[in-house]
């Protein structure tokens, strides 16, 4: 029988070359489809066996049972050749597991056990020797039960067997087990332990030279494309991981801040309750309450309920500004007075405020909004300053076009390294000291001034303390 | 007379607790700060203390670290605090007894009698 015209397609997995006794060959086929694979192997063990030569299977049931009916459909008489001893077939988890000690193949077993199959099957009778072809997939039931590295170390048993006997093997994997881009190394072993590789039916299907090298240049785009696809997944998982962390940052901050503005409400509610219940008690016990502590319950109610306004004009302003909903309303102001007018405002404590600047100064802003950085500068500095301290006031213009106010405490100043922290939203409340604050002041000051076009920084002069300067163009809002 | 010592850098609340505490008959001292009533204590040992955790310089915790170095377990502290979990505010420096703000006073003076019990039952 002419096996070349009888099947036409070139068959990839026939022995390397069979004129020439000695040689050994193992190969590896990788398949998409069990059909395929059968045709194949029936190819690879039924020319062997139609040309004299001896075949050895170690197989599933389910492969020998399907070689078996395409053998007998290639006219091969299978109860003669196993007669002869030239067809064995073997279950290959009995085979493994006879050579396998402690989960690993033992190296002598398994040359006892498979070299005593092989030696049988090729010695023909009167003392000839035949060539046997071999088919093997103990190493795939290996590889699907995760051993990969089991499965390298039987394949290179193989390869030392093949120092002693002759034969050609041809062992098989389906493609199914390399589906994940990881699994291109292990594949990339399984390859180095065989001399000969034989890729799976999508390519050797291909009867025409020029086809596969047209398949190879499309299979070398997709390789480039996953290559840059993974590329990409890496890319954007890293990104999601950043962002990750940054709300997860966002989110400390945010309870942080929440911990800090719920104490601070506190404060205040604690001192109107107190002066409430203090009173009560007094009425209670029909005491008469005296004028003193009238006066400094209605004091307290009056300060801390501005201290109450004041932190819930801080927390809808910090929320506008995060929904960019804050609206400056610009309009021709006198600078100098309004600076004037808020410095008396907060004079009644007991630092020492001066005022140094022109009697008028033009400029066009929100002179509520302004009234509210001038004050929150104030109030800054004055709870920077130890008490009884100075705190300077500075305004003037700026050539060409500007004015530059300045506030200057008389505390502790600020490092240089924390001088734009400051202005970071929920800055006090991650700050070390215990000040009260919610650290929102200067938040909302610098957006306003950045409302108006101006810049806001920290300054540290020679002389002590900190120096909060605004610059401020003086048409500004003018749009 | 029984003393208590009121550590607290809101004014308004020192006064608060001023007054309900000498109406009750209590001598009272206040301080604004941790340092500041070490300074007192140093002069008067007090029978009880309230104590605000967070304030500036010396804090609630640093100055009950402090104190405990100093005299041990002389005064027991009532920890005052607008913190959320005031337990644990309490537990943190193993406070003899917590109330948070804002507080109530009945319940506030309930808890410094009984401190001033169990002091003069130790003594």
């Amino acid at each position: 029988m002419n096996i070349s015209t009888d099947f036409p397609t070139q068959s990839y997995a026939q022995p390397v070359d069979l004129s020439h006794p000695g040689s050994c060959a193992h190969a590896v086929q990788f398949y998409d489809d069990d059909e395929f694979l059968l045709d194949e192997l029936s190819r690879f063990i039924g020319s062997a066996l139609m040309s004299g030569e001896a075949g050895v299977v170690v197989a599933t049931r389910e492969h020998r049972e399907g070689l078996a009916q395409r053998l007998k459909a290639r006219g091969v008489d299978i109860a003669r050749v196993i007669g002869e001893g030239r067809y064995v077939a073997l279950d290959a988890a009995e085979t493994l597991s006879s050579f396998t000690r402690n989960g690993r193949p033992d190296p002598a077993i398994f040359s006892d056990v498979i070299g005593g199959v092989l030696a049988s099957a090729t010695s023909a009778p009167g003392g000839e020797q035949r060539r046997v072809a071999v088919f093997g997939e103990m190493v795939a039931l290996l590889w699907a039960e995760g051993k990969a590295d089991v499965a390298i170390q039987l394949e290179e048993l193989w390869n030392e067997l093949a120092q002693s006997h002759s034969f050609d093997l041809l062992c098989a994997y389906p493609m199914s087990f390399f589906t994940q881009s990881g699994d291109g190394a292990p594949l990339g072993r399984i390859c180095e332990t065989h001399s000969r590789v034989i890729p799976s039916e999508s390519y050797t299907s291909l009867v025409d030279d020029e086809d596969r090298l047209r398949a190879i240049a499309i299979l070398q785009q997709k390789a480039q494309a996953l290559e840059s696809e993974i590329e990409e997944r890496k890319r954007v998982e890293r990104s999601l991981l950043e962002r990750n962390e940054e709300l997860r940052t966002a989110i400390v901050a945010r309870d942080e801040f929440l911990s800090v503005a719920a104490h601070e409400l506190k404060t205040p509610v604690t001192s109107l309750r107190g002066f409430a219940q203090l009173l009560l008690r007094d009425i209670g016990r029909n005491r008469e309450v005296s004028p003193e502590r009238l006066r400094m319950a209605l004091d307290t109610i009056y300060v801390q309920t501005g201290k109450l306004d004041q932190l819930v004009a801080r927390l809808l302003d910090t929320a506008q500004i995060a929904e960019g909903k804050l609206r400056i309303e610009p309009l021709r102001t006198d600078l100098a007075a309004l600076v004037r007018m808020t410095v008396a405002q907060q004079s009644e404590g007991q630092h020492t405020f001066s005022y140094e600047g022109p009697e008028h100064l033009e400029v066009v802003i929100d002179p509520v909004r302004f009234e509210q950085v001038i004050t929150n500068l104030l109030q800054n500095a004055v709870k920077f300053s130890p008490e009884g301290g100075a705190i300077k006031v500075e305004l003037r213009q700026a050539a060409p076009d500007g004015a530059l106010l300045s506030v200057t405490d008389s505390g502790l100043g600020i490092p240089t390294d924390q001088r734009e922290a400051v202005f970071e939203r929920f800055h006090q409340a991650h700050s070390e000291g215990h000040l009260s604050g919610m650290g929102l002041g200067l938040y909302i000051t610098r957006e306003i001034v950045a409302m108006h076009g101006g810049l806001i920084w920290v300054e540290g002069p020679e002389d002590g303390g900190s120096r909060l300067v605004v610059a401020l163009p003086l048409r500004t809002g003018t749009h | 007379m029984t003393r208590v010592l009121v550590v607290d850098d809101e004014v308004d609340i020192r006064q608060v607790l001023v007054y309900v505490l000498a109406d009750e008959g209590y001598e009272v001292d206040e301080a604004p700060n941790g340092e500041a009533a070490l300074e007192l204590i140093e002069r008067q040992h007090p029978d009880v203390i309230i104590l605000d955790m967070k304030m500036p310089g010396i804090d609630g915790w640093e100055f009950a670290k402090r104190y405990r170095e100093l005299y041990g377990n002389r005064a027991p502290i009532l920890v005052l605090t607008a913190a959320q979990d005031a337990a644990r505010r309490g537990d943190d420096i193993s406070a003899e007894s917590y109330v948070p703000k804002p507080f109530d006073i009945d319940v506030l003076l309930e808890r410094v009698s009984t401190l001033v019990r169990t002091v003069d039952t130790g003594k």
